[in-house]
């Protein structure tokens, strides 16, 4: 115990002492997930894929701006801002909120739009029901609603506004309609009746006009579905911070199979390794010292990266990090992607020769595993192509196991075919590495 | 084994893995206690591959080994405590002090607290670094690498202690102060095996030398003993006289 505790000693103090090695394995992860949350943020606000900021001017205080505003909070991270009469924001004011961004969506109701449209409809019908004492002819156009898009904002999800808000208007249409028609339609069979068969017969059918007319009004023509204007077809889409923070965390942690293999190759060529293996002490203390510091390392890393997605990007604008309840799963998450990158550094310090193998291949397969593990752009942003390749990412394991926890409310067992893939990993890295290792010792 | 032998070697035979011919062939050594003994070879001759067998980095193919009686072979861990071996790397921490690795590999040493201390504190006054053991060793020279490598492998007071060749590269200073103190150890208890290519150090440092040459042991005995039987005045000349004259690249 006290050799492996001095071993583990050992590696923290050389690790202290490489400033180098310090900023890759802590300034290097702060930094990348900071920027790409808040990079990411911003991009997925102008794509509509974030929280997107909507404007309603409505300047006659109406009904109509109420459920507008209840139907458009109710979607996918939209926030509604509604201004009424009591302080109405100006036409052109409006205009230039979105133009600079301010608003992706600007929409204005007019002070007079229910009645505009009450009275377009009661005109169609007085022209449908000529005997009211209209005539049949083209009807006007009605009411404008004026709707106004931030030009960067993607065009699926001005579709998805501009459904949401049709759905809105033609249930109030409906209704209108239908109250109109409640009104007109008893008197319309009064008056036929009336005149084509007297006032007998008139007698005997006002029981079933009154049915007729408490039928009508008893009857909701049609329902707004709030499902029609959700545009995200992703299940537990992450948002930025959700997304980046255990994306980089996990990043951090396989990066440090840089200094990890570094210093064992380093043992390695300066015979330093040569030394200790002719001393009292089993190459297990020595693999586990190191293993276990690195492990230190990482759970550092790992706080340090979580407190950042909780405490420190909130002040910088994005959304905070919520880790959920299942604290027990991400430490087995944790854990088990620290063995998986430890078992890596290991397998790259044995089967290498030179720290400078060490620091070109170790970036590099991290870098292009994390970018295949959706480390980078989101897995499912990617093609299908891709999203099946990515399953072969070790990095990908370890983030996909992360968001399911933290996004998808999900559980260690529903997690279990990640932790036991990179459980697998290490395995096999430290296995290949043992046979290595032994390998090496019986050459000069 | 001999009573005060403190190494028996006899047949040692290794080839390593692609290689046709062995490396060491039927390489026979009998050290006994307190005696300073020189291994003398040139390049290639085997002398690493000596050091790495009694040290238990390798397992002979064939032949044994022991150690203060101890098989190297079946017994390696026993053996790892009582030996000391100084590699002809400088096999230390560059970015930790000297008094950092010295109290690292004290540790696996299984030495701790004032005994750790202690032996640290001689360590350094024994190869003269007390001043300076709290610098890191990436900003010593040469010769204080050399001197602290070697402090290391006394920590534990070996009883056998194995050295390739620790004085190559330095300055007559430090080279002259590690001959010194080695030549003291023998007195305080400790053998040593010695492998160097300086012939003038072996003569004047060895109480017997063996000379390999191809993997195979070509002389063994007292120099002044073995210069008389080949003729010749010095221990340069009969290393010549036994291994050649022609470049071993």
């Amino acid at each position: 115990m006290a050799k492996l505790l001095s071993t583990i000693l050992k590696e923290l103090l050389l690790l202290w002492r490489d400033k180098a090695g310090l900023l890759v394995l802590f300034l290097m992860p702060l930094f990348l997930v900071i920027v790409m949350s808040l990079v990411q943020a911003n991009i997925l606000q102008i794509v509509g894929e974030s929280n997107t900021r909507v404007l309603l001017v409505d300047q006659g205080d109406s009904i109509l701006g109420r459920k507008i505003e209840e139907a458009l909070r109710s979607s996918v991270n939209l926030q509604v801002r509604r201004e009424t009469k009591q302080a109405p924001r100006q036409r052109e004011q409006l205009l230039r909120a979105v133009k600079q961004g301010k608003y992706q969506v600007g929409i204005i109701i007019p002070p007079d739009f229910m009645k505009s449209s009450r009275e377009e409809i009661k005109k169609g019908l007085i022209q449908a029901f000529p005997e009211q004492g209209g005539q049949l002819g083209l009807s006007s156009p009605g009411p404008e609603l004026e709707v106004r898009f931030d030009p960067a904002l993607r065009g699926a999800f001005r579709k998805a506004v501009l459904n949401a808000l049709d759905n809105i208007l033609l249930r109030l249409k409906a209704r209108q309609k239908m109250e109109l028609l409640v009104e007109f339609l008893p008197r319309k069979i009064v008056a036929s009746v009336q005149s084509d068969l007297g006032p007998e017969a008139l007698q005997k059918i006002s029981g079933a006009v009154s049915e007729i007319k408490s039928g009508l009004r008893r009857t909701e023509m049609i329902q707004l579905g709030e499902s029609g204007i959700s545009y995200n077809p992703y299940k537990g889409t992450p948002n930025s911070v959700q997304q980046n923070v255990p994306a980089w965390t996990v990043f951090s942690i396989f990066f440090i199979v840089v200094p990890m293999a570094g210093g064992f190759i380093k043992e390695k060529n300066d015979g330093t390794l040569r030394r200790l293996l002719s001393m009292p002490v089993s190459p297990l203390t020595l693999i586990g010292g190191r293993i276990l510091a690195y492990t230190i390392i990482c759970i550092l890393q790992i706080g340090i990266i979580f407190f950042v997605g909780i405490s420190v990007l909130p002040l910088l604008g994005t959304s905070q990090l919520q880790l959920g309840d299942a604290y027990f799963a991400l430490i087995v998450i944790s854990m088990v992607a620290v063995l998986a990158a430890t078992g890596y550094g290991i397998l790259l310090g044995t089967l290498l020769n030179t720290y400078e193998q060490a620091s070109m291949i170790g970036p590099l397969s991290i870098v292009i595993a994390a970018a295949i593990g959706g480390i980078m752009v989101p897995v499912y942003a990617m093609p299908d192509t891709m999203q099946a390749i990515s399953l072969l990412s070790p990095l990908g394991w370890g983030l996909s196991a992360y968001l399911e926890v933290i996004v998808r409310e999900g559980s260690l067992y529903s997690v279990i075919p990640q932790i036991t893939g990179l459980f697998l990993f290490a395995v096999l890295n430290l296995l290949v590495s043992w046979i290595f290792f032994f390998a090496s010792l019986r050459k000069k | 084994m001999t009573a005060g032998c403190v190494l028996e070697a006899k047949d040692l035979k290794k080839t390593y893995p692609g290689c046709s011919e062995p490396a060491l062939d039927q390489c026979s050594l009998t050290i006994q206690e307190k005696e300073l003994f020189g291994l003398l070879g040139p390049n290639g001759a085997g002398k690493t591959t000596v050091i790495s067998l009694l040290s238990t980095l390798l397992q002979p193919d064939s032949g044994r080994a022991s150690i203060c009686g101890i098989d190297a072979q079946t017994h390696p861990d026993k053996v790892r405590n009582i030996i000391g071996l100084v590699p002809q790397d400088i096999a230390l921490y560059a970015n930790l002090t000297a008094r950092e690795n010295l109290h690292y590999f004290g540790r696996i040493y299984g030495l701790k607290g004032r005994k750790l201390k202690l032996r640290i504190e001689e360590c350094l006054a024994w190869v003269g670094l007390e001043d300076r053991a709290d610098q890191r060793i990436v900003t010593y020279s040469g010769g204080m690498k050399r001197r602290i490598n070697l402090a290391i492998g006394l920590l534990h007071n070996p009883r056998f202690l194995l050295l390739d060749e620790p004085t190559v590269g330095i300055d007559a200073q430090s080279r002259n102060l590690i001959l010194e103190k080695l030549a003291s150890l023998p007195q305080k208890g400790t053998t040593i095996l010695y492998t160097t290519h300086y012939m003038e150090e072996a003569e004047k440092l060895c109480t017997r030398v063996a000379i390999i040459d191809g993997g195979h042991i070509v002389a063994q005995g007292i120099p002044r003993e073995l210069m008389s039987q080949a003729g010749v005045s010095s221990l340069g000349e009969l290393f010549l006289h036994m291994t050649g004259k022609h470049l071993r690249d």
